[in-house]
């Protein structure tokens, strides 16, 4: 069961970036361009690997290599910071599938109202939604590093700190799928008005 | 900063940690099961009265994973509640990768052919 547990978070990461992954080919296909998909998909694999490693690497010198000491790199809660980067790539992946769901949206719109095909530009939403995430991640568990330190925190501070951080993932979470929820009814209600062919 | 830290760490408790865990938890298990049930509805539309049954099968997982979520209000411990979240994610995925690598072929053919289609009215 342990286990079982601690393979979730990898689980999940994998299952959210398959569903990214295709949400993002839709958008592809409705644009007609395909062609950096394999570049992209080679990208998230080798970036899954590498979170698989650190997760595993935690439970590995946590529990596995004796005299670790309940610590890996000299560092005590290196699994919670671990666990608090999954939790902000989750909103990271939930983040662009807003962004492409929000695209495929006003594809199907305009293409539904007869007008023009507008193709909306690339753009950087992906790109600056990772890395404002990932330096909001960087700069809030670099402060805590500093202040175990410098304030000398209690243990249950550390955890208190880290479970905080985790529930702001989680407003973000509950903001992006309850906003892929609604675009997906306006996009089945689309649908359903031209099934058929519009009869 | 500092002062905002020392404060959070003295008084977000677990107990304040599980019942903003509980309530993010009923919120975002809810949408998933919105989310997932139009996204079935959707493939529904795509595939017409082909996979009936199976969608079916679909329907039902997803409605077990709703049935579970109303258990999650009840439930005391982060391990507890961990291990409810995982099972619960657990259906939900399931469905949702099962049409993932069933059904998005004809989901990408259905939005290559729409704006033509749309067009055709």
């Amino acid at each position: 069961m342990s286990l079982l547990l601690k393979s979730m978070g990898i689980l999940w990461l994998f299952a959210e970036g398959l569903i990214m992954l295709y949400v993002r080919k839709g958008y592809r296909v409705l644009t007609g361009g395909e062609g950096r998909q394999q570049a992209f998909f080679r990208f998230c694999t080798g970036a899954f690997i590498l979170l698989v490693f650190l997760r595993l690497a935690g439970t590995l010198g946590m529990e596995g290599l004796p005299g670790a000491g309940g610590r890996l790199f000299g560092f005590r809660y290196y699994n919670g910071y671990v666990w608090n980067l999954y939790c902000t790539l989750w909103v990271v992946i939930e983040g662009v599938i807003v962004i492409y769901v929000f695209r495929i949206y006003r594809l199907i719109r305009a293409a539904a109202d007869g007008g023009e095909r507008h193709v909306p530009s690339p753009g950087r939403g992906p790109l600056i939604l990772t890395l404002v995430s990932l330096a909001l991640y960087a700069g809030y568990h670099g402060h805590l590093t500093h202040l175990i330190s410098a304030a000398d925190l209690s243990r249950s501070a550390v955890h208190n700190l880290l479970r905080f951080y985790i529930k702001i993932c989680g407003l973000f979470w509950i903001l992006f799928e309850w906003y892929v929820a609604l675009a997906g009814i306006r996009i089945f209600l689309l649908m359903k008005r031209h099934q058929g062919g519009g009869r | 900063m500092t002062d905002l830290f020392l404060f959070i760490g003295s008084r977000f408790t677990p107990a304040a940690y599980m019942t903003a865990t509980r309530i993010q938890g009923i919120l975002w298990s809810l949408s998933d099961v919105l989310l997932i049930f139009i996204f079935l509805k959707i493939i529904a539309v795509v595939k017409g009265d082909r996979c009936r049954r199976r969608l079916l099968g679909q329907f039902l997982l997803l409605w077990i994973s709703a049935f579970l979520v109303l258990f999650l209000p009840f439930i005391d411990d982060s391990r507890g509640f961990f291990i409810l979240e995982s099972v619960i994610f657990g259906l939900q995925f399931a469905v949702l990768l099962y049409s993932v690598f069933a059904d998005a072929g004809d989901l990408m053919a259905y939005f290559r052919a729409f704006p033509e289609k749309a067009g055709r009215r």
